[in-house]
């Protein structure tokens, strides 16, 4: 593939950029200044090729979605591709019409190249340049480093091949070592394992545990049986030694009871009984001795009361008199205010009559005088309905007179009023057409929207590829369906994506019959393999020989012809001859057997090349049948546009053109409709014209011609003149409605007049009769009648005073008569010794004579109750003595007693007796809790037995003897708890578990070590063994090439590249000078490295263009650190390059165009500049 | 009437395959059969079943410590006092375990013979339990075939510890045919020895319950390792319900890194897949084997740096559930985007080193030279890893194992050689 044209079209700082790249033999050499923008033309070119990187960092002029590239490339078969590339994830590549191509277009001129390989190999600077030239050096001229590392952009494989060593060693070695991974964790095993051991429980450990467990509880039993029978024993002589005393007591107790002789049984209460009898008796006769002398005392001071029974029995009487002696004493006190009361009154009486004018009437007949009370009411009712009377008439007469003036003023206003006009289909037509709205706004909207619609129909029709019609005529055209374009598409696009990869496997099928024609051409090299003819003649002569030298020289047969040994042996010797046949013979052979493999090779090498051609012959077959059925798709593709009488051009882009006629159509049927709905709106802007000026001839007062006036106009002047003209129809209403609603209310303003007259009439006369009455002139007016209301109300008020005081002077003096009267009558009856002439003291003197009765009644009362409780309390007595002496008889009975003396002795004997049988009994309780539970016999028969110092000694044994067990019980029960301990300790386990886990742990450890380890140290087996296939198969071919580049680009100093091996014993790189001294990398200059690298390189590279499609060569800045000499040598040897595929050198160093100019001459390499 | 039906315990034997690493919950995988046997007596005292059979394999028959023979009669002696009878034939482990012989089991444990079958009736519930124990390790008669005839009017159970018709990962003792069993007549067949659960035949049923708790990736499950719970009423009529127990999970997961393009791709799809299984395991700690499948431009990378993908997978992990999930292991089984077919085609020299790759695996005298290369560190490893994961020499014995590593190598070389050309 060789690049005809690039352009930046929009990338870094570029804009329409261009480099053509004419086909001319030699080198294109690309300079630009510093600064000038090389290296992006240089990752330009990458991109256009393979495309521009996701994150490209040349976006800084022009944005991401506008970069684009374009480029013009052509294969060695020929064929050419246009193409643009934008930035993109998918179509990227677009054709010369702007539409996508599949990413398989570019297979035909770049092949299975990617852009990282492209760089890798097909680019070369100065910084890689040294670099590779540092690798070989580094390599120490490792001959597979050197031929395939760097030099074919590949990582060292030295390098590799160790770093997988390395990874393999640190995990495993063959050797012990504890840094390796593998032995650390077979430490761990083993660390593991023996913990296990060490942690497992064994059935006998358990075993032997349980037994000696058993063996010391048995100890134990044995020890507690001897421990219970001592403590036996020491409970035995220590009871004994407590109840001994108590058992002495209860004896001694018994003893005295028996001296007490024989005692009658007696009641337990008896005594008791006994001593509370003798005290009572004594007591009761002593109080009946007193109470006798008490009794007489108090019947002597109720004979001596003096008391007035008649006065008693009339006490109510007696009380009553003297109430109404308090309220004749109080009356007396109040006789003299009333008289001056009384007086005061007729006073005022007297001067009320004189204001009255009434002075001729005596005072004591003022009541026949006053008048009477219904009369004042009716008086001062008139005087306020007077008043209101009054008020009424003088309304409605000044209301009469208002209503008059304004009706006056409203007929004149009338008078003043223009004359009415007819202005109501003006309305309508105004309204009718406003409700149609801006109907000057619509029409002018609509002839934009037509204008509109038809400028743009008219620009698609006008862009539509293909089509010179009108729009109307394209609507009619006879088209494909759109399914039908898909159709193509999908069946076009299919057939182009199988013939993309048929070419890649026609690709990828010769570069294998090259590869297998390299090796038949190689295997053919070797020298012709021995016939069996060959062979046989040999053996033949070899044993022709023989049989003349056995049968001459060995057996001496006489038959042998000494000729024929002649004949056979020559002027040689026979033994010579011999020798020289067999080792014919024998090399024939062994010849023969050394090429059997080779051309055992070449026949299994030609066999595949026969099965890759046949499978290539397949392929293109199949590759031509592809493009015919292509063709033929493609035919029926414009058979479908036929009718239409268009060439369509490709599915996609028809279906697309299909799209913008769907468009346009589109727009037609727009364009027509806004058409039509213009025309309705322009015969309304007509019609609503026309309805205004014929209503406007009718309403206006002066009618004229509107017909210059457009819409907006008329429209204003109609609104005007309908706002004037309802304006004065208002008014007049208005004028004439007030004034019918006025005259109404004067008639009936003149008739509540007259009603008011009327009534201030009726109250006049009313008013003059009430006057009469009350003996008033009747032309006092009611202002002044006031005044003779007032005196009359406050006589009235003193003549009902005055009567008051009177009836009360009266009465006092009656109750007192009476008083009098009844005193006298009862006095003289009961007590005539205290009359008195003055009722009232009379009365005080019965009244004390009667509470001195009174108070020697009661106090006989209480006398007599004393006595009486007396009397009671000496009966109790007499009772209580007679008890005691019945119960001290019958006691004295019982104990068998005369007396009460002898009774007392009796009971003193039984007391004793029961207190001692009290002290045996608690004895006795006390022996039973002493004694542990044992009965009392048993415990006296126990301590007869023995004797206290015996018991003492028994007990001091037996105490001995437990304190001795009891050191051996703690040693038991230490025994136990430690065989406990470890029963628990074995019970809960050692961690036996624990560690069988980390054992497993370990063993996945070391199989994911192992796992590991194979797979890096195979890695690095296999790596190995490739390379050195690889460098055995391809050496001597790339070393060939290598060493006449080498040659050319040292100017002869270097003559050829060989292999040889080192001391130790391995393959390295050597450069062979002209003397024939061969010279290691090691010993070579760095420019001399930096020649054998661009060698090696160029080498590879020339190779590759046997094989695969050719591709350019990017030299950048490659030759800037070679002098003269060596620049110059590197631009002949790049030149013959340029004869295989194209080279493009970058550089920025003017030196280098003008050396190339020497070097190579005008016609030698072509000059690009860029700025 | 209710009962219990489990089998091999193997009380106290440790979970296999997991190597220890940083945040490892190794505490939390210690005693996990202990505590599923735990669990298993449990579930009995709580459903207060009316007797519990063990079909065998209590303990693990190398295991020697005498305090998993102490926690196992223990246990029996809680269900002792709640009066909940044991029915125990010995498997081939027991046969073998030193622990069997010396242990004296409360009054309610009763072992079944192993001289000969026997029946033991429990008159109260109606029920007859046939069995008998293996004498020796390695009983290869069929002992189903002496076992007692059915007694009439009862309940009958048949408990036999047996690998029936062959089962494979399991030594074929005691071998017999579901036909066989059925023929007996019993209502019941509780077997022992198969680990998963199996249920041979539905009437009368045969019932392998598996075990308790899952020891290795092998003994992966879904639902969970436990015992089964057997309701019987008075029609005769038995509802089976599988009842888990374990408290640690084991899991094989496969995760398709197809679409990965970056280490952070990868380590996020493992995440999702890991936390789905994790909440799939009902809060029990997750033992997983995680397979890496898929096409994926990540295959050469992942390759060269096995120890950075293990140590983000394990990161995953912690994120996902800290302290609940242990990876076991990481198999890689992608694919690279361009295979080595695809590469030998290139026309460089990556193309011809890929092409000779390639034809390697074809030469034998190149295979027995790798062999041999490999042949020191299988030599060196201790039989016990070897016995452990047997697969581990497939290299040496199997020619397909062996075509696989040397892809998997050649693809590493590859990938290394090409390295520059890794797109950033």
């Amino acid at each position: 593939m060789r690049i005809k044209k690039f352009v930046l079209e929009r990338y870094g700082h570029f804009t329409d950029q261009p480099f053509e790249f004419l086909e001319t033999p030699g080198i294109h050499l690309i300079f630009g200044p510093n600064e000038a923008g090389k290296s992006t033309v240089l990752e330009g070119l990458r991109d256009v090729l393979f495309g521009i990187h996701s994150r490209s960092t040349f976006n800084f002029r022009h944005g991401y979605p506008d970069m684009r590239l374009f480029a013009e490339i052509e294969n060695a078969s020929g064929e050419a591709l246009a193409f643009y590339r934008r930035k993109g994830n998918s179509n990227t590549i677009l054709g010369a019409n702007e539409t996508a191509l599949p990413d398989s277009s570019l297979l035909p001129f770049l092949g299975t190249m990617d852009k990282d390989r492209f760089c890798n190999m097909f680019g070369l600077d100065q910084a890689g340049l040294r670099a590779g030239g540092q690798a070989l050096l580094l390599s120490e001229g490792d001959a597979a480093d050197s031929l395939f590392g760097a030099a074919s952009g590949l990582q060292s494989p030295l390098a590799v091949s160790s770093a997988l060593s390395s990874k393999a060693d640190e995990l495993f070695t063959p050797r012990r070592s504890a840094g390796r991974r593998y032995y650390q964790i077979m430490a761990r095993r083993d660390e593991a394992q023996k913990e296990l051991r060490g942690t497992t429980i064994k059935p006998e450990e358990w075993r032997e545990l349980t037994e000696e467990e058993e063996r010391v509880q048995e100890q134990q039993r044995e020890l507690e049986a001897e421990m219970s029978r001592q403590r036996t024993i020491q409970e035995r002589t220590q009871r004994a030694l407590r109840v001994r005393p108590v058992i002495g007591r209860i004896r001694a107790l018994e003893a005295e009871i028996s001296q007490l002789g024989n005692l009658p049984e007696l009641a337990a209460a008896s005594i008791e009984i006994c001593r509370e009898a003798l005290d009572n008796k004594i007591r009761s006769e002593r109080e009946i001795e007193r109470l006798k002398g008490s009794t007489q005392r108090q019947r002597d001071k109720i004979a001596d009361l003096e008391i007035s029974e008649e006065l008693v029995a009339q006490t109510a009487l007696i009380e009553g008199l003297h109430d109404r002696r308090g309220r004749v004493v109080a009356a007396r006190e109040d006789g003299p205010s009333l008289n001056s009361g009384m007086k005061t009154e007729r006073d005022s009486q007297a001067r009320d009559l004189r204001d009255l004018g009434l002075d001729n009437i005596p005072v004591e007949q003022v009541e026949t005088v006053l008048p009477r009370r219904e009369l004042l009411t009716r008086v001062r009712n008139l005087v306020t309905e007077g008043t209101e009377k009054s008020a009424n008439e003088k309304n409605a007469s000044d209301d009469v007179k208002k209503a008059e003036r304004e009706l006056r003023s409203l007929d004149e206003k009338l008078v003043g009023l223009p004359e009415a006009r007819k202005f109501s289909q003006l309305e309508k037509n105004l309204r009718t057409v406003q409700r149609k709205g801006d109907l000057e706004k619509l029409l002018s909207d609509a002839n934009q929207q037509v204008e509109r619609l038809h400028g743009n129909l008219t620009a698609l029709n006008a862009a539509l590829p293909l089509w010179e019609g009108t729009t109307e005529s394209l609507k009619d055209l006879k088209v494909p369906l759109g399914e039908t374009v898909s159709k193509f598409e999908k069946e076009i696009s299919e057939f182009e994506s199988e013939i993309a990869q048929s070419f890649k496997a026609t690709e990828t099928c010769k570069t294998e019959i090259t590869h297998l024609d390299r090796r038949i051409a190689e295997l053919r090299a070797g020298e012709e393999v021995p016939t069996a003819d060959a062979i046989s003649t040999a053996r033949n002569s070899r044993d022709d020989g023989w049989r003349l030298i056995r049968q001459h020289y060995l057996e001496y047969d006489e038959t042998v012809d000494e000729d024929a040994v002649k004949a056979y042996s020559g002027d040689r010797g026979a033994a010579d001859v011999y020798e020289d046949t067999v080792r014919n013979a024998d090399t024939l052979v062994d010849r023969k057997e050394a090429e059997a493999k080779r051309i055992a090779e070449l026949n299994s090498m030609m066999r595949q090349k026969d099965e890759r051609a046949a499978s290539l012959s397949a392929i293109q077959s199949r590759h031509t049948d592809l493009e015919k059925t292509l063709s033929v798709k493609q035919d029926e593709w414009a058979a479908a546009w036929e009718a239409a009488t268009i060439l369509p051009l490709s599915p996609a882009e028809m279906a697309s053109w299909l799209g913008s006629r769907n468009e346009i159509i589109a727009g037609l049927a727009s364009w027509t409709e806004a058409q039509d709905s213009r025309d309705a709106v322009a015969a309304d802007h007509e019609d609503a014209s026309a309805a205004i000026r014929d209503a406007l001839r009718v309403a206006e007062e002066d009618p004229q011609d509107h017909e210059a006036e457009g819409l907006p106009d008329l429209l204003d002047r109609a609104e005007a003149l309908l706002g004037k003209l309802t304006a004065e129809a208002n008014e007049r209403k208005e004028t004439t409605n007030n004034r019918d609603r006025l005259s109404t209310g004067l008639v009936e303003s003149r008739g509540d007049h007259e009603d008011a007259n009327a009534q201030l009439e009726a109250w006049e006369n009313d008013w003059s009769e009430a006057m009469r009455e009350l003996g008033q002139k009747t032309s006092l007016r009611p202002q002044d009648v006031e005044e003779v209301l007032k005196t009359c109300e406050i006589l009235e008020k003193s003549v009902t005073r005055q009567n008051e005081l009177q009836r009360r002077s009266d009465s006092i003096a009656a109750d007192e008569a009476q008083f009098l009267e009844d005193v006298n009558n009862f006095v003289q009856e009961l007590a005539p010794d205290i009359e008195h002439a003055d009722p009232v003291v009379t009365s005080t003197k019965l009244a004390e004579r009667l509470r001195q009765s009174l108070s020697a009644l009661e106090q006989q009362r209480r006398l007599n109750e004393d006595l009486d409780e007396l009397e009671e309390e000496l009966a109790g007595h007499k009772e209580e003595a007679a008890e005691a002496r019945r119960l001290l008889e019958k006691l004295r009975a019982e104990a068998r007693c005369e007396t009460d003396e002898g009774l007392v002795a009796v009971h003193g004997k039984w007391s004793s007796y029961q207190q001692l049988t009290e002290s045996l009994a608690q004895q006795a309780e006390e022996l039973v809790e002493l004694g542990g539970g044992m009965d009392i016999e048993a415990l006296a028969a126990d301590v007869d037995v023995s004797s206290p110092e015996r018991d003492h000694a028994d007990e001091a044994a037996a105490q001995d003897r437990i304190q001795s067990m009891q050191v051996q019980f703690t040693d038991i029960g230490s025994q136990l708890a430690d065989l406990n301990r470890r029963r628990q300790e074995m019970e809960q386990g050692r961690g036996a578990d624990r560690h069988a886990q980390e054992l497993e742990q370990s063993l996945a450890e070391l199989r994911d070590v192992t796992e590991s380890y194979v797979v890096q140290k195979a890695a690095w087996f296999l790596l190995q063994t490739a390379i050195d296939k690889v460098r055995e198969e391809r050496e001597a071919p790339i070393l060939a090439r290598a060493g006449e580049v080498f040659t050319d680009l040292t100017g002869g100093k270097f003559s050829k590249l060989a292999v040889i091996y080192d001391d130790n014993d391995r393959p390295v790189l050597v450069g062979e000078r002209s003397g024939g001294e061969r010279v290691g990398i090691d010993g070579m200059s760095e420019g001399t490295r930096d020649q054998l690298f661009l060698a090696l390189r160029l080498a590879l590279i020339k190779e590759y263009l046997e094989i695969a499609e050719p591709l350019p060569f990017i030299a950048d800045d490659l030759l800037v650190s070679f002098d003269d000499d060596r620049a110059g040598a590197a631009l002949d040897v790049l030149k013959r390059l340029s004869e295989s595929t194209q080279v493009l050198v970058f550089t920025h160093h003017g030196h280098l165009v003008e050396l190339a100019r020497t070097r190579l001459g005008n016609d030698g390499f072509v000059l690009h500049e860029f700025q | 009437m209710i009962f219990l039906h489990a089998a091999d315990i193997h009380l106290d034997s440790p979970l296999r395959g997991l190597p220890e690493y940083e945040g490892a919950p190794v505490e939390e995988i210690r005693n996990a059969t202990r505590a599923a046997f735990r669990n298993m007596i449990d579930l009995a005292i709580g459903r207060r079943v009316d007797f519990l059979i063990i079909a065998g394999d209590l303990y693990d028959g190398n295991w020697r410590s005498y305090d998993t023979g102490l926690v196992f009669r223990e246990q029996m002696s809680r269900l002792d006092k709640t009066g909940i009878p044991v029915f125990i034939v010995h498997g081939n482990h027991d046969a073998a375990s030193r622990i069997t012989k010396g242990l004296t089991m409360p009054a309610n444990v009763t072992v079944f013979s192993h001289r000969k079958a026997e029946t033991h009736v429990i008159e109260e519930l109606g029920v007859a339990l046939h069995g008998q124990s293996f004498k020796t390790q390695h009983v290869t008669e069929n002992l189903s075939a002496g076992y007692p005839d059915r007694v009439a009017d009862l309940f009958n159970i048949g408990v036999l510890h047996t690998a029936a018709d062959g089962r494979e990962g399991h030594a074929p003792y005691a071998p017999c045919s579901t036909a066989e069993l059925t023929a007996k007549g019993y209502d019941y067949w509780a077997l022992g020895h198969i680990h998963n659960r199996e249920i041979l035949s539905e009437d009368p049923p045969i019932v392998f319950p598996g075990n308790i708790q899952g020891r290795h990736i092998r003994e992966e499950t879904t639902d969970g390792k436990g015992c089964t719970l057997v309701s019987v009423d008075e029609a005769g009529y038995m509802e089976l319900v599988h009842e888990p127990l374990d408290t640690v999970r084991w899991r094989f997961l496969e995760v398709d890194l197809s679409g990965t393009e970056t280490i952070g791709d990868i380590v996020a799809q493992v995440f999702r897949e890991l936390t789905t299984a994790h909440e799939a395991a009902d809060d029990r700690l997750l033992a997983a084997r995680i397979r890496l499948t898929g096409e994926t431009p990540m295959h050469g990378q992942l390759l060269s740096d096995p120890d950075q993908l293990v140590n983000e997978i394990r990161g995953a992990a912690m994120d996902a559930a800290v302290g609940e999930i242990w990876i076991e292991k990481l198999i890689q089984d992608t694919r690279p985007v361009t295979s080595i077919e695809d590469m030998s085609t290139r026309g460089d020299s990556l193309g011809d080193v890929a092409r000779i790759l390639q034809g390697l695996p074809d030469e034998p005298e190149t295979r027995s030279a790798l062999i041999g290369e490999l042949e020191p560190i299988f030599s060196k490893l201790p039989a016990d890893v070897t016995d452990r994961f047997p697969d581990i020499r497939a290299v040496l014995e199997d020619e397909e194992a062996m075509s696989d590593l040397m892809r998997q190598a050649s693809e590493l070389a590859l990938s290394r050689l090409a390295k520059a050309e890794v797109p950033e």
